[in-house]
């Protein structure tokens, strides 16, 4: 056999390395180079490196069995060949002895030699040495000095191509067009082959594999600034969503209501907990799995795609490695203008305009006060003139407290942020452990968040036959909440009295005079100032989550492997309010349950408000894995078996009244009296008080799974997989736990056939797959199921139908067709993918309206759910990494994602079946399940009212939209962007480098502003400014479409929906953002310190520019959305635009 | 070689049998599958399911004023039921009185359906179970026809389109409207079923009893104008039970400070009268979850024909002042306390004078009897110092005197709606200057079939106009 230059033995998956204080062990004394060198690899992890071919491996060889040291192994075995070795990271090279230089095999015939040379380097111009180096397609080769030179004897052939690779360097291509002296830069390998795909089941190279994933190193998600995990994920991924609320979204959302999270799989073992609790710094790998070949795995969890986290191991170099890693983020102060909020005049104006038109001596006892309305309510019943009525306005009017809240409500957001890390290993243990502490303030005064968080990995090789793996990572967070309660109040209201006294606010149904009047009647004060509210409260939340991992893995043979894992976790929070009796909260309830003798029913004093959270969930896990290569086929297969239990146990709603925080005293209040309900003589119905109550889950799943892939010449791969989860979730007939998910995949390498023979493509794979995953909603089942509880009226137990009989009920089923190509072309300077899919998913389930002569359905809270029509979901994703530049000290390279998701809700058994359904967002066949939908714009009629177009271009007055059919109004496009991506271009010069981070959203639409009903507002919330355009009189028409007050109690909706769902509200919502900007320099090599192994300075911004199509220049950013909720037509309070970030960050290795 | 055949057929047999199902068979805690009687009894005991109620048409009757200065605060929906539009409410609204009912129809339906075939419990007696969901049901159907089909006639009542009656619980079925004399058959059939299950007097208000059954049979055949069995049910209704709370016994929460009984503002509240649906005495069967109207004002109709000297109800239930002793404009009066939540129930007053009106409504008038019954009520609420029994003067103005204590008494109430559509009164509503009359032959006397129900369930709608 003839060898070539360079020769790897076994898969590139299994790098580790040694001391060479290694011992080995020599069974057979008998062998070949071949055999020894496969043999030193598996018992070391080594891999040997041929430099030439002067050497026949399979030359018979003899050496002592027995344990030697490696060392004194290679020596022996060399010196007969004439060869020496050298150890170079995890390889062991081999070469001649004497020659530095190696003559490629001397030929027959005499030809023209040309010599070539050069020096390999990197791209920070370091030397590479044992770069190999080769002609392309022949054995002739070389490895570079430890210089980096290189010297090699050729064939005088023009077209002659040099190889040229290193590990972990970019194989390179390089024809010699005539040249002698050629440099090389290879550029590091940031995509490279040695890459592997975690799916948590198996690990994979990523050129195998079959799915579409998508691999997101330490690197990419360190190259941005923010410190938590879910905003580094935005945008690095094609496909993937990362929404406002930190909610994902991979290709799609593919259910309605079943939710469309992603499952986030931490070391291998679902992970129920926030992506924010997993520190960033301690992540190695993350790997988003988006098809069926790569989800599928997951069964019933996996439908909405998954998040695989891995985090950072030891190397097993023998080395400690320490590394600190600080943070500091400021961001831009709030700013009220921002919210483009009234000022105090405008505020005064609009009021007074609601009341000289409403009447105010009509506003009945109950209702809403105001400091404004009082005056003018004076006014009227004649106590004050006119004139001096208008003066008092004038004088509210003049002060204005938006510059006041900002000073006592909010702060600027900060965080800072640190992470120790230690990482050692020997090839027997490999060890990582990182601590981490940071400490945040949210824009309230009064919050500040402290979270300890630790991870420790270990990775122990008993022999060669056990290994065991160990994880525990969990952090303690504490959050302090004082101030987050603050609501938008009227602009002119002042907190203080010229002498510094809080001063009251009018609040609900009391201003001044009902404040002193229920005072009179012997009730606590209602007095309301909301500065003093946050003085004398003390809101805390605590959590603590651990979650531990162990695996221990038996390989019996070289090709099996048996591996037993257990996952725990488990998260406790408490969260404690304590209302200080002063409070307005302790005073308004003791209040409510005052009987009209005046009794109290809660004792006055402090009260303690607690709630207690626990989950846990434990994974148990068999898996069986066989590995074999046989003759030019590679068979993997992994058959396994797995528990899930996931519980949460809640103790809401605790109280202690008269409770002193000191000496732990409390009184004990009767539950009773408080959920019988009270009447009281100026409240009516007292609310019935929300006693203690405790809710327990526990989700359970047993799944059975088999994974199979073979692979035939490195060319073709093939893989299956199937999965049986049975669940609790759904009942007790097994008919409805059973839920097989599978899926079949291929790949081929067209690059690695023989035929193929395009110089400039280096590598080429087509790949497809198909598969089935499900989806439940654990809410539901197709038996009737009740809730259990007291009823609060009798005090017997009770059972409430939570869900009925539904025997039609079944799976929601996502089908998923992937097709790809991965490339890398140019020298591999361009690598990445383009994927397309086509996501179908069926019987999906949905809250239905039901006929309420069912007894179900006819209220929002009555839904049932069944499984309701069908889901399309089809898109591209592509992905593109380049290296544009490539120079020893210039290097810019650039990652471009690009996803395309279009949506439809093919078929839908119950849609929306009228037009105030469909404006509510309620499925409509043939749309997107994120359509807006609105009405065409006709202006303001003669008295200020909008008007609308109907379907006919008739203008259509709002009292008239009665009529309308869902046709008169349009489907203007989607809410969530069809096209979005990211554009990550990253520069280093020298030691200097930066990052410059964009995304872009296109093709979506959005309400600009969220209008209010004003009659229910006017006096109790600043509002939107879009209002001071109001129509006041007779042809303001003709320049105006915001409509007069409207004073009515209670605004029809077709109004609402003439003006905030018209057109001319609705607006494109394109947008480009410029996420961040990071800078980044390493004084390594300026420091000069052998101690110090790295030093890095980081510098970043966020949210620095934007340009969006909209008028409304927030539109990207406020949290608009068109869901039916309490608060559908009002600007949500203090909704500020993303701030500003500014961080600072330093690194440094030992 | 074969040591690793048998690990691995090991460890795939091992994998089989440890699949066993156990393991996800746990019920998620919290909820639960029926199974037994006892939990078929907790169904019914689910107060928010089953005692939903009604009277939010009791906006629709002549008690009730929408003042015009409240009219920008009254919603379209109320506003619909004021004036008597032809639809209350749109398609995306709900019509409550059609949910509530139908809620309670249908967990009804599933206690009748399975009853027999669970097994059964230790806690709840099975007949009682049984009676109660037959009561549910009858009363909700009783509820549902008077409220949107035509009033029970017994010339056409087989022809007339009554209401959906379904009798499984099934989410999967569209059920059609049934004649009214087919709802009635039901309804008779299962107050019978009732009857011979429930107990006297029931365990808590909101369960049915034989009371309960023959205070609604007293009420039903009143309603189908047969005097004689309306008379001798709610005989036995009262025979079990006639509590009356004596109103004299009320006082001021708030001394106004001069020595006349009469006068205080009960808006400031009330002594020693117990609002509590349970624990009020003359409740027998209590079908409303607590809710509280506030802002409800009476029409001075109403108020004027109360003896405001001597009626205790106009003292203690009726205010001209608000809770802050502010007078309400324009002279109108709110209600306080009792009336404030709505009422569809039955209570002991209802019962008295059903049993008067039908006493003097049969073939042979029992004036005799009926005075006496009347004065039992009147004596409870008329101030006792100035107290004069009612004395028969001839038939026609015994009924008058009865039919206008029955107007004070059942004021505010869903009953009070359907006494204008079973008495074929008329009434007009002056808004915002526009004029608004109800005709006894109005269709709108017949509410609409909700439109959320006709979207989805293609029923007959009723012919609509005032």
């Amino acid at each position: 056999m003839r060898i070539s230059v360079i020769l790897l033995f076994g898969c590139f998956m299994q790098i580790s390395a040694s001391t060479w204080a290694q011992k080995v062990n020599v069974r057979d004394a008998k062998t070949t180079y071949k055999e020894l060198f496969q043999e030193v690899e598996r018992q070391t992890g080594l891999i040997t490196i041929l430099s030439n071919d002067e050497m026949d491996i399979n030359d018979e060889i003899e050496v002592e069995a027995g344990t030697v040291e490696l060392q004194e192994l290679y020596t022996d075995i060399l010196k007969e060949a004439n060869m020496e070795f050298r150890m170079v990271d995890d390889y062991i090279v081999i070469r001649p002895a004497e020659k530095p230089v190696i003559m490629a095999e001397a030929r027959d015939q005499e030809e023209k030699q040309i010599i070539i040379k050069g020096i390999v380097k990197d791209q920070n111009g370091e030397p590479i040495p044992f770069a190999a180096i080769r002609v392309k397609d022949t054995t002739i080769g070389t490895v570079s000095q430890v210089d980096g030179t290189y010297q090699i004897e050729i064939d005088g052939e023009a077209n002659a191509v040099l190889e040229v690779s290193s590990l972990g360097f970019v194989t390179q291509e390089i024809p010699l067009n005539d040249r002698t002296v050629i440099d090389i830069v290879l550029v590091e390998e940031t995509m490279g082959l040695n890459e592997v795909v975690v799916t948590g089941y198996q690990t994979i190279s990523k050129e195998r594999a079959t799915g579409s994933f998508q691999i997101v190193n330490a690197d990419d998600i360190v190259n941005v600034a923010s410190v938590d995990l879910t905003q580094r994920l935005e945008g690095v991924a094609a496909g993937v969503k990362v929404n406002k609320d930190g909610s994902i979204v991979i290709r799609g959302a593919s259910t309605l209501n079943a939710g469309s999270q992603p499952l986030i799989v931490l070391n291998g073992h679902p992970w129920e907990g926030n992506l924010l609790e997993i520190n960033p710094d301690d992540v190695e790998q993350l790997t988003v799995l988006k098809d069926a070949a790569s989800a599928s795995i997951y069964g019933v969890r996996g439908a909405n795609g998954v998040i695989v986290i891995t985090t950072k191991r030891g190397k097993s170099d023998g080395k400690l490695r320490v590394n600190y890693n600080g943070t500091f983020q400021m961001a831009e102060s709030p700013n009220l203008d921002d919210l483009n909020i009234m000022t105090s005049k405008e505020y005064v104006d609009l009021e007074w305009d609601a009341y000289e038109t409403a009447g105010m001596t009509a506003f009945p006892w109950y209702n809403y006060k105001s400091e404004l309305g009082e005056i003018y309510a004076k006014m009227q019943s004649g106590s004050i003139s006119e004139a001096e009525a208008l003066q008092m306005r004038d004088e509210l009017a003049s002060y204005d407290n938006r510059r006041d809240i900002e000073e006592l409500f909010f702060q600027r957001e900060m965080v800072q942020k640190h992470t120790l890390s230690f990482n050692y290993g020997t090839e027997k243990n490999q060890f990582y452990a990182s601590l981490s502490f940071d400490e945040n303030k949210a824009i309230w005064k009064g919050t500040k968040g402290d979270n300890i968080s630790f991870n420790l990995n270990d990775r122990f090789k008993y022999n060669d036959i056990l290994q065991l793996n160990l994880s525990v990572l969990g952090n303690f967070r504490k959050n302090k909440n004082n101030g987050q309660f603050a609501s938008m109040t009227r602009p002119y209201v002042r907190f203080y009295d010229e002498e510094g006294n809080y001063m009251h606010e009018a609040n609900g149904s009391y201003d001044a005079a009902t404040v002193e009047y229920h005072e009179s009647r012997g009730l606590l004060p209602f007095f309301y100032n909301q500065v003093q509210e946050q003085e004398l409260k003390d809101k805390e939340t605590k959590s603590s989550n651990i979650s531990t991992n162990a695996s221990l893995d038996i390989t019996p043979t070289d090709w099996l492997k048996f591996t037993g894992s257990v996952g725990y976790s488990v998260s406790n929070g408490r969260t404690e309010d304590y209302q200080n009796k002063e409070s307005y909260k302790v005073r308004s309830f003791v209040n409510r349950y005052t009987d009209m003798m005046m009794n109290q029913v809660i004792p006055y004093g402090n009260i303690l408000w607690y709630d207690d959270t626990k989950s846990e969930n434990l994974t148990t896990r068999l898996q069986m894995s066989i590995n074999k290569q046989i003759n030019e086929f590679n068979f993997g297969f992994n058959a396994g078996w797995e528990r899930n239990a996931f519980k949460v146990e809640n103790n809401m709603g605790n109280a202690r009244f008269n409770y002193n925080s000191q000496r732990l005293t409390e009184n004990v209040v009767n539950w009773q009296d408080l959920t019988q309900g009270y009447v009281n003589a100026f409240f009516g119905w007292a609310s019935m008080w929300n006693v203690p109550r405790r809710s327990q889950s526990e989700d359970r799943f047993q799944s059975a799974f088999f994974l199979g892939n073979v692979s035939f010449k490195e060319k073709y791969d093939l893989s299956a997989s199937w999965r049986l989860d049975k669940t609790n979730l759904f009942g007790q007939s097994s008919e409805y736990q059973d839920q097989p998910a599978w899926s079949i995949g291929g790949k081929w390498h067209v690059s690695r056939e023989d035929f193929f023979n395009v110089s400039w493509i280096n590598e080429l794979g087509f790949k497809a797959s198909y598969g089935l995953a499900g989806n439940i909603d654990k809410n539901t089942s197709p038996f009737l199921i009740a809730n259990a509880g007291t009823d609060y009226f009798t005090g017997e137990q009770s059972l409430s139908v939570a869900n009925p009989e539904n025997p039609l009920l079944g799976w929601e089923q996502t089908y998923t067709t992937n097709i790809g190509v991965d490339y890398a072309l140019f020298n591999n300077r361009v690598r990445g993918s383009i994927e397309f899919y086509n996501k179908q998913t069926k019987d999906v389930l949905a809250e239905v309206n039901m006929d309420p002569t069912t007894g179900f359905g006819g209220a929002w809270y009555d839904k049932v759910n069944m499984n309701n029509g069908e889901i399309l979901n089809r898109g591209v994703d592509i992905n593109i990494g380049a290296n544009i530049v490539r120079n020893p000290s210039f290097a810019y390279d650039v990652n471009f994602n690009f996803s395309y998701n279009y949506n439809e809700l093919v078929s839908v058994d119950k849609p929306a079946n009228n037009r105030t359904d469909v404006v509510y967002g309620n499925p409509v066949e043939g749309q997107p399940i994120d359509f807006v939908y609105g009405y065409k714009n006709a202006g303001l009629d003669a008295t200020g009212e909008p008007q609308v177009y109907d379907r006919d271009g008739n203008v259509v007055s709002w009292r008239d939209m009665g009529s309308f059919d869902i046709e008169d109004g349009e489907f203007i496009g989607r809410l969530t962007p069809p096209v979005y991506g990211s554009l990550n271009n990253h520069f280093t010069y020298k030691n200097f480098s930066a990052d410059i981070f964009i995304l872009y959203d296109f093709g979506h639409f959005a309400p600009q502003y969220n209008y209010p009903s004003p009659v229910r507002t006017a006096g109790t919330k600043n509002m939107i400014n879009v209002y001071n355009n109001r129509w006041r009189q007779a042809g303001d028409e003709a320049h105006t479409s915001i409509p007069k007050l409207d004073y009515t109690g209670y605004s029809s909706q077709d109004r609402i929906a003439a003006t905030w769902n018209s057109d001319y509200n609705i607006d494109n919502a394109d947008v480009i953002q410029l996420k961040s900007i990071n800078l980044s320099y390493d004084f390594t090599s300026l420091l000069n310190v052998p101690a110090i192994k790295g030093l890095k300075l980081k510098v970043g911004i966020e949210n620095l520019w934007h340009w969006t199509a909209a008028d409304n220049d927030r539109i990207y950013d406020t949290k608009v959305s068109w869901e039916t909720g309490g608060d559908l037509y009002y600007e949500r309070d203090f909704d500020f635009p993303r701030f500003k970030n500014y961080t600072v960050g330093l690194s440094m290795q030992f | 070689m074969k040591t690793m055949k048998k690990i691995i057929y090991a460890f795939l047999v091992l994998a089989l049998v440890s699949c066993g199902d156990d393991y996800v068979t746990l019920l998620p805690y919290g909820k639960t599958i029926p199974e037994n009687t006892d939990d078929l009894a907790q169904m019914l005991n689910a107060t928010n399911d089953i005692n939903g109620g009604g009277g939010n048409f009791g906006s629709q009757a002549d008690d009730i004023v929408i003042p015009d200065f409240l009219l920008p605060y009254t919603s379209v929906s109320g506003m619909n039921a004021y004036t008597w539009q032809d639809f209350m409410y749109q398609e995306n609204e709900q019509d409550e009185d059609w949910v509530t009912h139908y809620k309670a129809v249908s967990r009804a339906n599933f206690v009748i359906q399975n009853i027999d075939s669970y097994t059964e419990g230790s806690l709840y007696d099975i007949d009682d179970t049984r009676g109660r969901a037959h009561f549910i049901r009858a009363n909700a159907l009783f509820y549902l026809v008077n409220g949107y089909a035509k009033h029970y006639d017994a010339a056409t009542a087989s022809t007339d389109l009554g209401v959906p009656m379904p009798e499984a619980m099934d989410i999967n079925v569209l059920t059609p409207r049934s004649t009214v004399q087919e709802v009635y058959d039901l309804i008779f059939a299962d107050l019978e079923v009732a009857l011979d299950n429930l107990p006297d007097n029931p365990k808590h208000k909101t369960f049915a009893s034989k009371v309960a059954v023959h205070a609604l049979l007293g009420r039903i055949y009143l309603y189908q104008e047969k005097y004689e069995l309306s008379a001798e049910h709610s005989k036995k209704s009262l025979d079990l039970n006639s509590t009356l709370k004596d109103y004299n016994e009320i006082e001021y929460a708030v001394d106004d400070g001069d020595d006349d009984p009469s006068t205080g503002n009960p808006a400031m509240g009330i002594t020693n009268f117990d609002n509590n649906k349970l624990s009020n005495p003359e409740n027998m069967y209590v079908n409303e979850k607590g809710s509280f109207r506030t802002e409800l004002y009476i029409s001075n109709e109403l108020v004027d024909l109360f003896d405001k000297a001597n009626d205790m109800r106009y003292w203690y239930f009726m205010s001209d002042e608000d809770p802050y002793g502010t007078p309400v404009p324009d002279g109108y009066y709110i209600v306080t306390n009792d009336g404030q939540q709505p009422w569809s129930g039955v209570k002991t007053p209802e019962v008295l004078l059903n049993y008067c009106e039908a006493l003097m409504k049969q073939t042979s008038p029992n004036s005799t009897e009926a005075v006496t019954y009347l004065n039992m009520l009147r004596e409870k609420r008329y101030y006792a110092a100035t107290y004069v029994p009612y004395t028969h003067v001839d038939d026609p103005t015994t009924l008058a005197e009865i039919m206008l204590e029955r107007r004070k008494e059942l004021r505010l109430t869903a009953w009070r709606w359907f006494d204008m559509k079973r008495l074929g009164l008329s009434h007009t509503r002056v808004v915002n200057g526009k004029s608004y009359t109800i005709q006894a032959s109005s269709n709108n006397y017949m509410w609409a079939i909700p439109l959320n129900v006709i979207a989805i369930n293609p029923l007959e709608q009723n012919p609509r106009g005032l």
